[in-house]
């Protein structure tokens, strides 16, 4: 008998087999739920995370306190601290660094690390960590050496560091 | 007539039906790990912020949630957030500040004050602030682009001051790993 034709008992008619139904001859029928609108959406859903997604580095908190109010431009008579350190910082000629210049140190120091280094050794000198250090930006110095001023103190366990501002 | 071997079809006339299993596999990994990988915008912190990462940072990273009850992030955006002049003139001046979703001219030093105030009587009404309670005293962050001049950043401090805010914390990148 041709493929494209059936043949039905008792039948003398010769019944013509479409080739969809000659494909699918003797195979199981097999049950599969409509995966189209899934992955529909979920194409959606990685479309939307892709254009959003937006890596962020990670951010961190370096503590600090702030003067009780009125104690700003206040001369404390009694039981006067000792000297503080004062660190200038001074923007460079190119933004992208700055001068810190401490006083008692005649250099100027330049690198965060030398900086550190030398905060570690006034504090060996002075034999306190209770020594306040008074951070002085000028008015034109880009916030992260501000920053990094305030880093390397607090990385040399000073307990008393703030800022002040130049009077011109 | 031959049978494909790769389909098990006869001649050309049969469906060509793609595996998609390894498709879609790969499509929900993907969105796994973006649902894992993203952070949910906090409406405390502005974006186009850049955060200075000092040498050996000393930032203590926050907690998991991101959220802090007692704190206030007073965000410094620079007037140039996208970086676009070359001469960083533009970035070195703050835009404005940014408290949650409200933003402050710069130089409205009393609308600042006034802010922080605001913001701790909120805070204190909800439970979150207490003056009595070390751990619960309120605390301001600031939370300046790098790029912007000091100038523009001490009115901040001077602001919590006057506002009566005892302590503040500075924000910086954490210390890669």
């Amino acid at each position: 008998m041709a493929l494209s034709t059936k043949q039905v008992e008792g039948d003398e008619t010769v019944h013509y087999l479409p080739p969809r139904k000659r494909r699918n001859k003797g195979k199981k029928a097999s049950m599969q739920p409509p995966l189209t609108p899934m992955i529909d959406v979920t194409f959606q859903l990685l479309l939307f995370f892709l254009l959003t997604c937006e890596f962020r580095e990670s951010e961190g908190q370096i503590p600090g306190t702030l003067p009780s109010k009125g104690n700003i431009m206040q001369n404390v008579k009694d039981d006067p601290p000792p000297d503080p350190i004062r660190i200038r910082i001074r923007p460079s000629i190119n933004r992208g660094a700055a001068n810190y210049e401490i006083t008692g140190v005649s250099v100027v120091i330049t690198s965060p690390e030398e900086l550190h280094q030398t905060l570690l050794g006034r504090q060996q000198q002075l034999g306190s960590r209770e020594v306040p250090i008074i951070i002085l930006p000028s008015q034109d110095v880009a916030w992260e050496f501000v920053v990094e001023v305030f880093n390397q103190a607090v990385r040399a366990k000073f307990e008393k560091i703030g800022f002040a501002q130049e009077i011109m | 007539m031959a049978k494909s071997a790769v389909y098990g079809t006869e001649g050309g006339s049969g469906d060509v039906n793609f595996n998609m299993t390894p498709m879609i596999d790969c499509t929900f990994q993907l969105i796994i790990f973006f649902i894992l990988a993203s952070q949910i915008a906090s409406e405390e912190t502005a974006k186009k912020v850049k955060i200075a990462r000092p040498h050996m940072s000393q930032a203590l990273a926050q907690s998991e949630s991101g959220k802090i009850p007692n704190r206030l992030v007073i965000n410094v955006v620079s007037g140039d957030p996208d970086g676009l002049d070359p001469d960083e003139l533009a970035a070195a001046s703050a835009g404005f500040y940014k408290i949650k979703t409200r933003s402050i001219d710069i130089g409205d030093q009393d609308a600042l004050v006034e802010e922080i105030k605001n913001t701790r009587e909120e805070l204190k009404a909800q439970g979150a602030v207490s003056e009595t309670d070390e751990k619960k005293k309120l605390f301001i962050e600031i939370r300046a682009d790098k790029r912007v001049n000091w100038e523009d950043i001490a009115p901040v401090i001077r602001a919590g001051v006057h506002a009566g805010v005892a302590k503040m914390s500075l924000t910086a990148l954490t210390e890669q790993k």
